[in-house]
């Protein structure tokens, strides 16, 4: 009688266990398309390594509506993991995913996927050059892909002696940081990699001390780069592209480094994070670091810093990478205007024209 | 309080491990071969959870390897990354770092990254394994919060024998084997030599990629080579001398994420050498003495295209001591001593030569009848670190009328950091603190025999408050540098279940029914940033629930298993937002003993039911799987 009712409880423990744990999670319901006047911001969301939880989050700041995971909303399938960033033509988005080592192209109009350029080493970040030509830096090997943007066609790679990272363009000139691998450590000389186009290969460089993680470029032509290295000291630079120098630079305290750096689309003022709790905004036109942060708000991980052309500063917060991140909106005198829940290590957005 | 620290400071000087031997003794008789390098008898009144396992007799019949033929036996999860691939033990929820592996009393766990990889030790190259779950892990060591896994190869071999055996199986894996036992007067030899390896091109749906197509797993082979030798010498009925050593080379090729569209992966190299001289004395007959010293040496070698060359080299020095003392009526004493010495060479933190102490006292005092307590604590200390004394207790009751066991015990356990915790560039931390927590069990136990039917029985609970967790977090100040934190606080909590029903028709003929079930529950309790989402969320890539159900059928010189396991959800992410799919395999097994000549055939299928599953995001594990074993006795 006592085995009888052990079986049953077994049983009834083994029932609920198999019933209690085969519910999938429901699907986000995509917004509504954007009508073409809606002023549209797209969170990238990275993801984990291997997880194809990387995302797009799309924010109609028209509507006040917002659809995670849109990519996948409009086109059925997931984008793959570690969505590095975006590029764009007129007419496309190009996706950048790096762990997946491919590029989504999508249309503007309806983010719907047009084509997917594969086998891409590492993609870190795409630049129209023009019609037929795109660049495409590597952060694991040692050259810049060469793609036509239209038809997904490769061209001849350009050798470079470093990891290729983000890009400016000015006239037929693109700047590229370039810093050593962070694995092998096999290229000592950090630097902003000067390419020309036409002959399709590096013409010069600007060599700096620390190793470039981020680069904007002002209404002035002026290339603005945070520098850091792992371990200790982090800098902003001033760079002359066109005079091949450092026109100044600044340095930061170990414990208060610089984090993030972007741009207003005017190109007009500078935004600098420090550490997860500080940002700055600085004009172009200053040679003094400004003291009073136009922020102060305690974040866990300040993974990405973009300012619209209203002037909103949106700083993402990746938190520990493994969990949904937090989009934080502030007006330009710095108050908190809204917050959202984004996908896993957002580090950046891209806006609407 | 006071009394009882004064009780195990008397210890010291007697000492013990948890007891074993014939508790109807009034006092015990040791011989030689109850303390034959690790002690392997099981308690007959258990007061912490331990189980058993024959890894010889139950090897190809549950699963290719020591992982699968673990987690088929109890729910222990596994992470896996492939066939052949990385595949490293979770004990109740806790981690591969906090559950320890020993090899014959030798501590085989990684200093740099804390877990133990088990495809780099085939189960051919060990006989048995015993499991200690949370505390009782302090018998063999420190920091196994959730538990230690004792692998050993005694001699107990009597006669000579020679045996051949050849594997051939799905996906171009096959295993050659050969083993040679000599037993000569006092001399005993046991030779083994393994060749394995395996194209591992399964199929796959890979729902990462637009359409859901089916692929084939590329640039996924394995190999290994691996050879054991054993020597025993007794010397006369109290005095015996063993050497042994086992060496593995195995080489694996590693995909690309099944996200990447590149066909480019990495691959990896891993050399094992573990070696030990052992000395047993019983210079009477309650008293013991065994004396140890290994040297292991474990380099990994990464590459990956061009761009990444990694290097870890891990040498140790590993030696202990145990004394025992059985001399009075009702009180076993033991205590043991040990002395790790590592070499770590690694890309990622240098140069590091560290020192680990360690010791351990131990009493069992049969207070009455059938009333048992167990004392004792270990302390350990590693270079120019705090040395934690880990306390632990328990009693057993053996209800009267052969009704059954109740068993409770609370231990505490320390977990230092590892060296690359402490000293990774960057981001390593030297001022971590070690992780600690007290351990609390309940159980009962029951065995009896109705006629032909034999009954286990087991129902267990465990509950752990864990301080000081340690994590590796993007930095305070700067998002771009990781640093290893103390971080949380972590509740562990869970219960156990296990049901065996044994129907022996003759002495030949018998149908052995199991069934066990674990509940864990690892959940954050605190958190020291400024993250409350997490609390109360359970770890990533941990089960709550798990279930194995084998039914083994013996008919004389045929035998038949069916093995089912079911694994729930394991989530993915820390709000618990996303989840691996929880699945359910069964596997088959038949085997046949021809008597001329001596053949043994072995034919496995596992995963009949072709399960898509992963036990590592982005790591899909083949559908249906064929094996074929020929095992020829020549002597």
């Amino acid at each position: 009688m006592k085995m009888k009712t052990t079986y049953k409880l077994l049983f009834l423990v083994i029932t609920i266990v198999l019933t209690t744990n085969c519910n999938k999670d429901t699907e986000p319901i995509p917004e509504n398309e954007p009508d073409p006047d809606d002023e549209i911001a797209y969170v990238i969301n990275e993801g984990q390594w291997t997880h194809d939880n990387g995302s797009i989050t799309q924010i109609n700041q028209t509507k006040k509506t917002f659809s995670s995971n849109y990519f996948k909303a409009v086109n059925g399938f997931q984008l793959g993991d570690v969505v590095q960033s975006m590029g764009e033509t007129d007419d496309n988005y190009y996706i950048v995913v790096n762990s997946s080592a491919k590029i989504e192209v999508v249309k503007k109009t309806s983010f719907e996927s047009i084509l997917t350029i594969e086998d891409m080493g590492s993609p870190r970040y795409f630049l129209a050059i023009n019609d037929t030509l795109a660049y495409v830096t590597d952060g694991k090997n040692k050259l810049i892909h060469q793609i036509n943007p239209k038809s997904g066609n490769k061209y001849q790679n350009i050798q470079v002696y470093a990891v290729t990272d983000q890009m400016e363009s000015i006239d037929n000139e693109v700047f590229v940081l370039c810093r050593p691998d962070v694995f092998a450590g096999l290229f000592s000389n950090p630097q902003v990699g000067i390419f020309n186009v036409a002959s399709q290969s590096q013409t010069d460089s600007i060599l700096l001390d620390l190793d470039p993680l981020e680069m904007v470029r002002d209404k002035f032509n002026k290339l603005w780069v945070l520098g850091s290295v792992f371990g200790g000291g982090s800098k902003l630079y001033k760079i002359d592209g066109a005079g091949r120098n450092i026109e100044m630079e600044w340095l930061f305290q170990d414990d208060e480094p610089i984090t993030q750096l972007t741009i207003d689309p005017e190109g007009a003022n500078i935004y600098f994070s420090v550490s997860n709790n500080k940002i700055f905004k600085m004009d172009v036109n200053e040679t003094e670091l400004p003291s009073q942060a136009i922020i102060v708000e305690s974040l866990q991980t300040i993974y990405g810093l973009s300012v619209n052309k209203e002037e909103i500063i949106f700083v993402c917060d990746a938190k520990d990478y493994v969990q949904e991140g937090k989009v934080y909106m502030f007006d330009n005198n710095g108050q908190l205007s809204d917050t959202l829940t984004s996908g896993v290590a957002p580090n950046g957005i891209i806006f609407t024209d | 309080m006071k009394c009882m620290w004064l009780f195990i400071a008397g210890l010291v000087l007697s000492g013990s491990v948890f007891a074993q031997v014939n508790d109807s003794l009034p006092m015990q008789t040791i011989t030689l071969e109850d303390v034959s390098i690790v002690d392997f008898k099981n308690d007959n009144y258990p007061v912490f959870k331990s189980k058993e396992l024959s890894v010889s007799s139950q090897a190809n019949k549950s699963g290719s390897d020591l992982g699968d033929l673990l987690q088929n036996t109890i729910p222990v999860y596994f992470k896996n990354y492939s066939v052949g691939g990385v595949k490293t033990i979770d004990f109740r929820g806790t981690g591969s770092e906090r559950t320890k592996v020993y090899w014959n009393g030798i501590p085989v766990n990684s200093p740099t990254l804390g877990g133990f990889d088990f495809s780099l030790l085939p189960y051919y190259f060990v006989e048995d394994a015993r499991l200690r779950f949370g505390g009782a892990s302090l018998t063999d060591g420190g920091g196994g919060l959730g538990g230690s896994v004792q692998l050993v190869n005694p001699v107990r071999f009597k006669n000579n024998s020679i045996e051949l055996s050849a594997a051939y199986g799905s996906f171009g894996s096959y295993t050659l084997g050969g083993k040679a036992l000599v037993s000569k007067g006092k001399f005993k030899s046991d030779s083994r030599v393994l060749f394995k390896g395996a194209q591992n091109n399964y199929t796959f749906i890979n729902d990462f990629k637009k359409g859901h197509p089916t692929e084939n797993r590329v640039h996924n082979e394995v190999s290994q080579l691996g050879f054991q030798q054993v020597f025993a010498y007794r010397i006369n009925p109290r005095h015996s001398l063993s050497a042994r050593v086992v060496l593995t080379e195995s080489e694996r090729n590693l995909p690309p994420p099944v996200s990447s569209t590149s066909k480019d992966g990495a691959w990896q190299k891993d050399n094992l050498f573990l070696s030990q001289l052992a000395w047993d004395w019983v210079p009477k007959s309650v008293l013991y003495l065994k004396v140890r010293s290994g040297f292991q040496n474990q380099e990994n070698r990464f590459v990956l295209d061009n761009v990444v060359d990694a290097k870890t080299r891990v040498q140790a020095w590993n030696n202990n001591v145990d004394f025992g003392y059985y001399g009075f009526k009702k009180l076993k004493l033991s205590t043991t001593l040990s002395f790790d010495r590592y070499w770590v060479n690694s890309d990622g933190v240098g140069q590091v030569i560290e020192d680990q102490f360690s010791g351990l006292i131990n009493a069992d005092w049969q207070l009455l009848q059938q009333l048992k307590i167990v004392i004792g604590a270990r302390t350990m200390t590693i270079t120019g670190s705090s040395s934690p004394t880990m306390p632990y207790g328990g009693v057993v009751w053996q209800v009267p009328k052969n009704s059954g066991n109740f068993r409770a015990n609370i231990s505490q356990v320390y977990r230092f950091p590892t060296i690359n915790d402490r000293y990774w560039k960057p981001g390593g931390n030297p001022d971590l603190n070690p992780e600690n927590g007290w351990n609390y069990e309940l159980g009962y136990d029951y065995k009896n025999k109705f006629g032909k039917i034999d009954i286990e029985f087991g129902l267990g609970t465990f509950y752990s408050l864990v301080n000081q967790w340690i994590l590796w977090q993007p930095s305070v100040n700067n998002p771009f540098i990781w640093e290893a934190q103390n971080i949380w606080k972590v509740n562990n909590k869970g219960v156990e279940v296990n049901l065996k029903t044994g129907i022996n028709f003759s002495e030949t003929n018998n149908l052995i029914f199991r069934i066990n079930y674990t509940y864990a529950s690892t959940t954050v309790a605190e958190t020291k940033k400024n993250d409350s989402g997490v609390v109360g969320k359970q770890l990533i890539l941990t089960p709550k629930h798990q279930i194995i159900i084998p039914i083994e059928l013996y008919l004389k010189d045929f035998n038949a298993s069916v093995i089912y396991r079911f694994v729930s959800k394991r989530y993915t992410d820390r709000l618990n937002k996303n989840a691996l799919d929880p699945y359910n395999l069964i596997d088959l097994v038949m085997g046949y003993q021809f008597k001329k000549p001596r053949f043994h055939t072995n034919f496995r299928i596992d995963n009949v039911l072709s399960t898509i599953y992963e036990t590592i995001p982005g790591q899909p594990l083949p559908g249906i799987t064929f094996n074929l074993e020929l095992t020829w006795k020549i002597l």
